[in-house]
Order: structure tokens, then C-alpha cells, then sequence
């Protein structure tokens, strides 16, 4: 047994210094770079690679090229896919060139829009799309090389564009908040209503802000219990049914609350989860309230709401994290998960529960 | 030793993650699932000499209600595959509608409803389409009532590789709502397991020190039957195949002792209602 342990722990510690190697790669650069006004940019096309200057431009969203330049270094120009774009000059309609270019180190995949440069200070203009992670001091010039491709990991730039934005974060802290609702559960001894409810409320408090969230979710899960109980019940449905119903009065809940608060409603995507698991809570906590007792149902919802106010606020926190600290976070936590999984020791509620059996009593 | 147990005099009490470790390993899904299965249990046990609630009537699909040429005077209605005793209605004929225990009125419209509940899976869990069981209604011998009797009682066995090593009687009470359910309310007695007899009194497993008064319960009193229930409940044990078992028993009123459910994710409340940690004298 306490070899298995020790394995256990060893292998755990291993792991963690693995990760931690590879946090600090991808760590490597993870401090803002600043670029100037312009800056030397490092073409990769199927005929080669090609230096070009390269003008920094905050003013423009997307980039674009020079015509001339980009079919004398081989790139695949498409007319077929013009984008219209306001220009200075009013709304044009330009091909557009699919492009990886190196830019301060770190490789980048865009559309570049295609148009005539030629009389202009740079061939290629780089708009704002294409400068996420960078700082630009437009009053200095070429502060930074393009560096070249063989010497990054590919995986590396990968993994930390992938955290790099925002709506990706989520994903990635999605499972996180999983696996702590788990740790919470096996460890900590506290119980939710499943593992899902927990972290997709946790979502929308994060959406919502955390306290403004919390409220509304009482507001809607109170309402909806005191519908179902005084309404819905009456009407003796099957239990799918209910549940039909149920969401029908959560979204009317929500539309009503966005005729008072215009700016409150939000993308109907973000609210498909939420809707759906909270019926699911409200049909549980009515179900539990008459097999039975209220006081049970209550306390269920409240230690589900509870957690989810610990996961928004962890994943408030896991948001201003950088890319690496984040992945390194990323592998953590599914250790956690199974190390609590394989966790055969009393629960942090447990010496409460079972106080009668305590030492000294 | 774990970082909890020094909270604990040696050994500690079995915790939950312990306890589903054990019946991960241990108690396999094939026996799990036959456990759950009233109506499959209940013939096993028969067929080995084991007295069980008698089935009137097993209900598989909805349009078999209206084949039922009368309803018993009494009798109680279980989800095949319940969970926690949830779902399970008493019921007692009065001419054209029905009563509980508890004197809710039921029509029959109410009682097909229930039915129909059930067929839906809603005391399943996750669900999945059940079967509706008909069955006796047991009474308690009259050596295990007390003051206030409401619903029918049992007698909880903790079995560990086909050994009893706790016991526990549970009274149900008007706040349970007449189940033998302790968060429900329902009032757990520690017994010893050698003599029978009941050594302490929980209430919603809160101490209500060795109160005997509070039911009624005569100083000294043993489980009547004891020996017996032990034996029944061991050859129940060994039957489900499950290493890890909770197996309820009851005396009924024409002094059967009967094998009421075997359990093969028992709950650790026991411990709490008998002081003691189910670790002592186990080999794990």
C-alpha cells in the first residue's frame, strides 16, 4: 500500500515537473513584446522564405500586401474570395492571400488583404488582427527579428495561441472547474447536484459578473420552484413535460428581465446551458422537496450554488492567467482530478458527520 | 494513517470514498444489478426457502391496469429498481378510492398515475423504464412496536464478506412519514449483535443519550427473533453474492422473519447510530 503511494506521488511529481519544464518553454516570450512602426516580417511561402519591411498599423483591423510583391513570392492571390474593406478611400472589394508570416519571433496564420502598395513606405501593412499579444510603440522602429521557424516548437506557438484567447480560455477552463468540482466532492465532501450544474452556472456568474449572477440565479430558481410547486404540479405531467415547461418559463423569465434591463439578455448560446441544466435543478429540488423533506432540497441547491460561486471565482482568476500558466494549470488539474479520484481517505466533512465517533467524546 | 483520522480514536470510521473503493472492487455490477431487482431477488430468495412479501401482481406495461380485476384491501406499490424507498406507496381499499398510512385520500386515477410514474422511471434514477410491483403488505410483530407506530420498521445487517459486523434497528415516525428512512427522521437503534438487544437511540442521528423512555423501548430489550434474523439474513447475504451488503429484515406479524431488501451500496449512518466504526474488527 505505501508503496503504491509513494508510486503514486512519485509519478505525480514527475509529471508536474514535466509540465513545468514545458510551462517555462512556453513562458519563453510570454512577456509582452513590444514592436515599433515598422518592423522586419518574415514571409513563408511555397517558394520560400522572404524578408520584407512591414508597416505597423493600430489603424487598420486586417493586413494587406502589395499585388506585385505577393505573385513574385508566390503567394496563392484569390479573387474568388474578396473581402470588402473601408478604406481612407471608401468601400473596396480586394482579393485576399491566405499567409503565415514570422513577426517577432512568433509565427502567425492570417488573410491578407491584396492591393496596390507599390508608391507606399512598405509593401506589407500589419492591421490590428494580426498584432494580438504585441505592444506597438509607433515612435520606434525595427526593435524586434522575425526570427525563423525551425527554431520554435510549432506545437508550442499552437498551444499558446490556443490560450491566448479569450473564448478559448473558456474551453480550457471549462474541465478545470470539472475537475474541481470533483476535488470538491471526493475530498472536500460536499455534494452537488451532479457535476455539470455546478460549473455551467459557474459560467454564467462569470458571464453576468459573480454577485449579479448569484442574484438572479435565486431570483430564477425560487421563482421557478414556487411555479412548479404551485402551478406546474397541479397539472399532474410527466416528468418530461414539466421539464418542457419548465424551460418555456425560464426563457420567458429572461426575456422579461431584459425589457427592464436592455443591455442584460445575452447571446442566445450562452443561455442554452444554463436554461436547461437549471430546469433540470428546479424539477430535482421539487422532486427531493416531496420524497423528502424541503430543508434537504434547499440545502442541495445551496451547496450547488455555493460551489458554483467558488468555481466562477476560480475561474476569474484561471482568465488573467497567461497561456502557459494556464496550460500548466490545464495538466494540474486532470492530476487533481485523478488523485482525488484515488483519494480513499476520510472526506474533509466527515469527521462532522461521524463527530459521535470522535476521539475524547 | 490519514491526515482525518487522527480526529478519531483507532480506527477511524468508514468514509464514503473507503466505502465505494470496497464496492468497486468487491461488489460486482452483475450482483449489484440483481440486488436492485426486487422482482428477481425476491424469486431467488424464495427459491431458497426465504420468506418474502408476497408479489400480487408485476406491471410492465400501462395498458395492463386496466386488466386488473380488483385491487387486494391492501397492499403497497414499489418501483421494481427503486432508489432510497422513494416511490413506494401503501395503500388501503375504502369502497372505490384508497388511503395511506398517513390518511391521504387516493382515487384510482390517482393510483394509475402513480403507476404510470413509475413505468416513466422516475424512481429509477436517470430515468429508465421500470417495472411496477403489487406486493403484501407486511405488518410488524407486535414485539417491535412501540409508543408511536406508523408504517412498518426494520432491521438493517452490515455484512462484510459474508459476516455481520453491525446491526441496526430503524423505527420509522410520523416524521418520516411512516419509512424506515433515517434522513428522513426515522429513529436509529444500535444493536448488539451477539445478544440483540438495543444499546442506543438516534434520533435524525443527533444523541439523544440511551434514552429508552423516548419510545417506550423497555430497558434490557432484545430483538425478538434474534438468532434467527441473523441466520436469515447471513444465507440472504451469501445468496446476493455481494461482499459488501446491507440486508433489512423484518419480523412480521404472524412471526415471519422475512428478508425485506439487500443493498449493495449500504450507508454508513450505521456507525453514527451504533457509535462505533465498521473497521473495528474487520480485515480489510
Amino acid at each position: 500500500m505505501m508503496i503504491r503511494i509513494t508510486g503514486i506521488v512519485l509519478v505525480c511529481l514527475v509529471a508536474t515537473l514535466a509540465l513545468w519544464f514545458l510551462a517555462l518553454r512556453l513562458e519563453d516570450g510570454g512577456e509582452r513584446r513590444i514592436v515599433g512602426g515598422f518592423e522586419t516580417i518574415r514571409l513563408l511561402t511555397a517558394a520560400g522564405d522572404f524578408e520584407a519591411t512591414a508597416k505597423i498599423d493600430t489603424g487598420a483591423d486586417s493586413s494587406s500586401i502589395d499585388a506585385d510583391f505577393a505573385r513574385r513570392i508566390g503567394l496563392e492571390v484569390k479573387y474568388s474570395r474578396r473581402k470588402a474593406i473601408l478604406t481612407s478611400q471608401g468601400l473596396q472589394r480586394r482579393p485576399t492571400a491566405p499567409v503565415t508570416f514570422l513577426l517577432a519571433g512568433e509565427s502567425r496564420k492570417s488573410l491578407f488583404t491584396v492591393t496596390e502598395r507599390g508608391g507606399l513606405s512598405a509593401r506589407v501593412l500589419i492591421g490590428k488582427r494580426d498584432l494580438e499579444g504585441l505592444v506597438v510603440d509607433p515612435g520606434r522602429e525595427f526593435l524586434t527579428t522575425p526570427g525563423s521557424p525551425a527554431k520554435r516548437w510549432p506545437i508550442t506557438a499552437t498551444l499558446r495561441n490556443l490560450a491566448a484567447r479569450p473564448e478559448n480560455k473558456g474551453l480550457l477552463i471549462f474541465p478545470m472547474l470539472g475537475s474541481l468540482v470533483v476535488v470538491l466532492r471526493l475530498v472536500g465532501g460536499i455534494t452537488t447536484y451532479g457535476i455539470f450544474a455546478p460549473t455551467i452556472i459557474a459560467f454564467t456568474l462569470l458571464e453576468l459578473g459573480i454577485w449579479p449572477g448569484t442574484l438572479l440565479y435565486l431570483l430564477l430558481v425560487s421563482l421557478g420552484i414556487g411555479v412548479n410547486f404551485s402551478l406546474l404540479r397541479k397539472f399532474k405531467l410527466p416528468h418530461v413535460a414539466e421539464i418542457a415547461l419548465l424551460i418555456f418559463f425560464l426563457v420567458a423569465a429572461l426575456v422579461g428581465i431584459s425589457v427592464l434591463e436592455q443591455d442584460f439578455l445575452p447571446p442566445v448560446s450562452d443561455v442554452f446551458f444554463p436554461v436547461v441544466i437549471t430546469s433540470h435543478l428546479i424539477e430535482r429540488a421539487t422532486k427531493t422537496a416531496e420524497d423528502h423533506r424541503m430543508l434537504d432540497a434547499l440545502a442541495l441547491l445551496f451547496r450547488t450554488l455555493i460551489v458554483a460561486i467558488l468555481l466562477a471565482m476560480a475561474g476569474t482568476f484561471l482568465l488573467t492567467m497567461h497561456a502557459a500558466t494556464l496550460w500548466f494549470c490545464f495538466m494540474a488539474s486532470i492530476l487533481a482530478a485523478v488523485a482525488a479520484g484515488k483519494y480513499t481517505g476520510l472526506r474533509l466533512s466527515e469527521p462532522l458527520r461521524f463527530r459521535l465517533l470522535r476521539r475524547g467524546k | 494513517m490519514k491526515p482525518l483520522d487522527r480526529f478519531f480514536a483507532s480506527p477511524p470510521p468508514l468514509g464514503m470514498n473507503r466505502r465505494n473503493q470496497l464496492i468497486r472492487m468487491w461488489n460486482s455490477n452483475a450482483c449489484l444489478d440483481a440486488a436492485k431487482d426486487k422482482i428477481r431477488s425476491k424469486k431467488l430468495l424464495a427459491a431458497h426457502g426465504i420468506a418474502v412479501a408476497r408479489t400480487y401482481r408485476e406491471i410492465g406495461d400501462f395498458r395492463q391496469i386496466a386488466l386488473i380485476p380488483s385491487f387486494p384491501d391492501t397492499f403497497v406499490i414499489k418501483p421494481n429498481r427503486g432508489l432510497g424507498g422513494n416511490g413506494i406507496l401503501v395503500l388501503e381499499s375504502r369502497g372505490e378510492r384508497f388511503v395511506n398510512p398517513s390518511g391521504e385520500r387516493y382515487g384510482v386515477e390517482d393510483v394509475r398515475r402513480h403507476i404510470r410514474k413509475i413505468l416513466d422511471g422516475e424512481y429509477s434514477g436517470y430515468l429508465e423504464a421500470d417495472l411496477v410491483l403489487l406486493e403484501e403488505r407486511l405488518y410488524p410483530a407486535a414485539g417491535l412496536k412501540f409508543r408511536e407506530s406508523v408504517g412498518l420498521p426494520d432491521i438493517r445487517l452490515f455484512f462484510y464478506r459474508g459476516r455481520a459486523v453491525m446491526a441496526m434497528f430503524r423505527y420509522p415516525t410520523r416524521e418520516s412519514r411512516g419509512r424506515a428512512n433515517l434522513n428522513q427522521g426515522a429513529i436509529g437503534l444500535g444493536i448488539d449483535l451477539e445478544s440483540g438487544r438495543i444499546t442506543h437511540i438516534h434520533e435524525k442521528s443527533q444523541i439523544t443519550a440511551i434514552g429508552f423512555d423516548l419510545l417506550g423501548v423497555p430497558a434490557g430489550f432484545a430483538i425478538p427473533k434474534w438468532g434467527e434474523i441473523r441466520e436469515v439474513a447471513t444465507r440472504a447475504a451469501e445468496l446476493s453474492g455481494l461482499i459488501l451488503a446491507g440486508v433489512d429484515m423484518i419480523v412480521d406479524d404472524r412471526e415471519r422473519v422475512m428478508v425485506l431488501e439487500i443493498n449493495g451500496r449500504p450507508g454508513l449512518e450505521i456507525q453514527n447510530i451504533n457509535e462505533r466504526s465498521l473497521l473495528e474488527g474487520i480485515d480489510l
